[in-house]
């Protein structure tokens, strides 16, 4: 294998995919502006929801004629009451007038609300509380009258809650989704690339001049690999800058950040790098893998969308509360996020990233065989004719 | 010399009832192109010309048969025996981002020749195709004739000994055709070889020296244009090639 070969056909790949406008949009483009553009619409977004006012979700319907006790607990709660019978009032929950609504049947009450609505969740904590101050001063009322001491009864155990989460709960949703959307950036800044320098050839024509050449297969493969890796290397670089970039500005300015804001020293900047080079080595072999199949450009791009959606899936399992551990270090996606995330948190375990680096140059080799290896084979080569 | 010995090719299609059929493209092909010989490898589309000539620049395998060059095989010696040849195809396309210059550069590089004698070349080639008032424009901005120049630019980077010819002028107009032409005798006057296959059966009648005429993968004829011509009983080596396959059914 001659590296001079592989520099030539390195440097011929890198040269066709700079001079390529569609490629260069989503090497760039998309990295630089789309990303952090979503993650400073979501931080406005949760910061409206988190600093909503109490007028957003007070209007709570009642069925029943309420007393003075009643008034005086609305009253202190702020809350905005409505009176209507139970058909009224359930339209008027599906219209949006009210946001939840409470029926009585003698001593028996009913908070009816819409889970799928933030206001309406808001709106059952009200109205709970309104509830139970009501239930209080009826307990109140009745042992005192049979001469009890009712502050003893009630408040026989004393519960007090305590908030001990350091991160707003919106917060930490955007700083999970930091790692996804690099990683997501990267695997479309590899995605055209890897098609043009493999079906995009193929449906060029250009392929066949290249294989007339005194090349071996292997060098072929491992430049136009290289030429991928550089291009999501570089897409990876723009985008950690642009969407930390974005996220450390916008920290300073919204309070959903004020408790959980991340700082990101050189070394942890330099270890996120490193990882998503890794991620890049990974996701160009893949990608170069699966367009080898494709006759022309728009069926790799096809075969190519379920790629563009993977790095969610890390998104989803970490909601579910998985921690890094040695087995997680060897599944691609799922340990460059929490890597990523480990960082981010100060707490990086050094046996974890060396297991993801080596598993991830395990998979890079393995799929730089199999193009090879598919490489030698007409009907992937000649699949144009 | 450049020796075909009783090439195969097979390859497998699936049919209208997504049966597959396994076909010969290429059906026990022989022949020894002699150094500075044009032998025109002439036929109907499908008859295997482009198949054949592929195997014998080592784009594709036989499936049986041997290719040998110089008395070098594919199998040992592939890439000592790609930098003799030059392989241009009417299907092989040149890349449309880079400059004729870049393009040759990088070819030169491929063979391994040197830099100083690649820049060298590359002025000598433009000169002689009048490449040089475009040498480095994009190549994918180039006319169909401009871009037919710098692909023969792209063959004469290494001064190869042996060249394979595919198609070269198909679907090229009269002027672009005929640079073609003209490149063809010029490097045989250098001595040269050169397989030429084309379905235009005037234009190797001019030009070769031998002809192979080929049909559904299998030799039907082979020498010299008068030869078959005499053989055939026929005036030229389109009648002639009709001759022989027994003229034109429907089914073909």
């Amino acid at each position: 294998m001659k590296i001079k070969t592989i520099f030539e056909i390195f440097k011929k790949e890198i040269r066709d995919i700079l001079r390529d406008k569609k490629t260069l949009r989503m090497m760039v483009l998309v990295p630089l502006f789309l990303f952090p553009l979503i993650i400073i619409f979501m931080s406005y977004i949760f910061e409206a929801l988190d600093s909503q006012s109490i007028n957003n979700f007070n209007n709570i319907g009642i069925n029943f004629e309420t007393n003075e006790v009643v008034d005086s607990i609305v009253n202190e709660l702020d809350i905005n009451t409505t009176y209507a019978n139970d058909e009224e009032l359930e339209l008027m929950l599906e219209d949006g007038e009210i946001n939840a609504y409470i029926t009585c049947d003698d001593n028996k009450y009913t908070i009816y609300y819409d889970e799928a609505s933030i206001q309406s969740i808001h709106a059952y904590g009200l109205a709970s509380t309104m509830l139970e101050n009501y239930k209080i001063v009826l307990q109140d009322k009745i042992l005192t009258e049979q001469n009890v001491n009712s502050n003893e009864v009630i408040n026989v155990i004393q519960v007090s809650e305590v908030n001990v989460s350091k991160t707003n709960s919106y917060s930490s949703q955007i700083i999970n989704m930091l790692p996804v959307f690099i990683i997501m950036a990267i695997t479309l800044a590899a995605t055209y690339p890897a098609i043009d320098v493999t079906a995009g050839e193929k449906e060029r024509g250009t392929l066949e001049t290249l294989l007339t050449f005194p090349i071996k297969n292997s060098e072929l493969i491992i430049g136009k690999y290289l030429a991928v890796v550089a291009s999501a290397v570089l897409s990876a670089i723009i985008s950690f800058i642009a969407t930390f970039g974005s996220f450390l500005i916008i920290q300073e300015n919204l309070s959903i950040y004020a408790t959980s804001k991340i700082t990101l020293s050189l070394s942890s900047s330099i270890s996120i790098i490193l990882v998503l080079v890794v991620y890049s080595l990974f996701i160009s072999g893949l990608t170069i893998a699966i367009s080898s199949f494709s006759k022309s450009f728009k069926e790799a791009q096809n075969a190519l969308t379920p790629v563009n959606f993977l790095p969610i899936i890390p998104m989803f399992i970490m909601m579910i509360g998985i921690n890094s551990s040695y087995l997680i270090s060897i599944v691609p996606y799922l340990n460059f996020s929490l890597a990523i995330n480990d960082i981010l948190n100060g707490n990086v375990n050094l046996i974890f990233m060396l297991l993801m680096f080596l598993s991830t140059i395990v998979y890079a080799g393995i799929m730089i065989f199999t193009i090879v290896k598919l490489y030698k084979q007409e009907k992937i080569l000649f699949s144009r004719d | 010399m450049i020796k075909v010995e009783n090439v195969k090719k097979q390859f497998i299609k699936t049919n209208n009832k997504k049966e597959k059929i396994s076909f010969y493209a290429v059906n026990g092909i022989s022949f020894t192109a002699n150094d500075n010989e044009i032998i025109g490898i002439l036929g109907p589309n499908g008859a295997g010309k482009t198949t054949l000539l592929r195997i014998i620049a080592g784009i594709m395998n036989a499936t049986s048969g041997e290719v040998s060059i110089d008395d070098m095989n594919y199998k040992e010696n592939a890439i000592e025996i790609k930098k003799r040849i030059a392989f241009l195809s009417g299907n092989t396309k040149l890349y449309e981002r880079i400059s004729p210059y870049e393009l040759l550069k990088m070819c030169g590089r491929f063979y391994e020749v040197d830099d100083k004698e690649i820049e060298k070349r590359i002025n000598k080639i433009f000169k002689i195709l009048d490449i040089d008032n475009f040498r480095n424009n994009r190549i994918g901005n180039l006319s169909t004739g401009q871009t037919q120049r710098v692909g023969i630019a792209r063959c004469l980077i290494h001064d190869p000994k042996y060249y394979i010819l595919d198609e070269a002028t198909s679907g090229l107009d009269i002027v672009s055709s005929q640079v073609i032409l003209n490149f063809i005798k010029g490097e045989k006057e250098k001595g040269k070889t050169i397989i030429y296959s084309t379905h235009y059966m005037e234009e190797a009648e001019n030009i070769c020296d031998r002809v192979i005429l080929m049909n559904k993968g299998k030799i039907i004829a082979v020498g010299t244009p008068e030869d078959i011509r005499k053989k055939t009983k026929t005036k030229t080596l389109r009648d002639a090639f009709f001759s022989l396959i027994g003229g034109v059914k429907s089914e073909d």
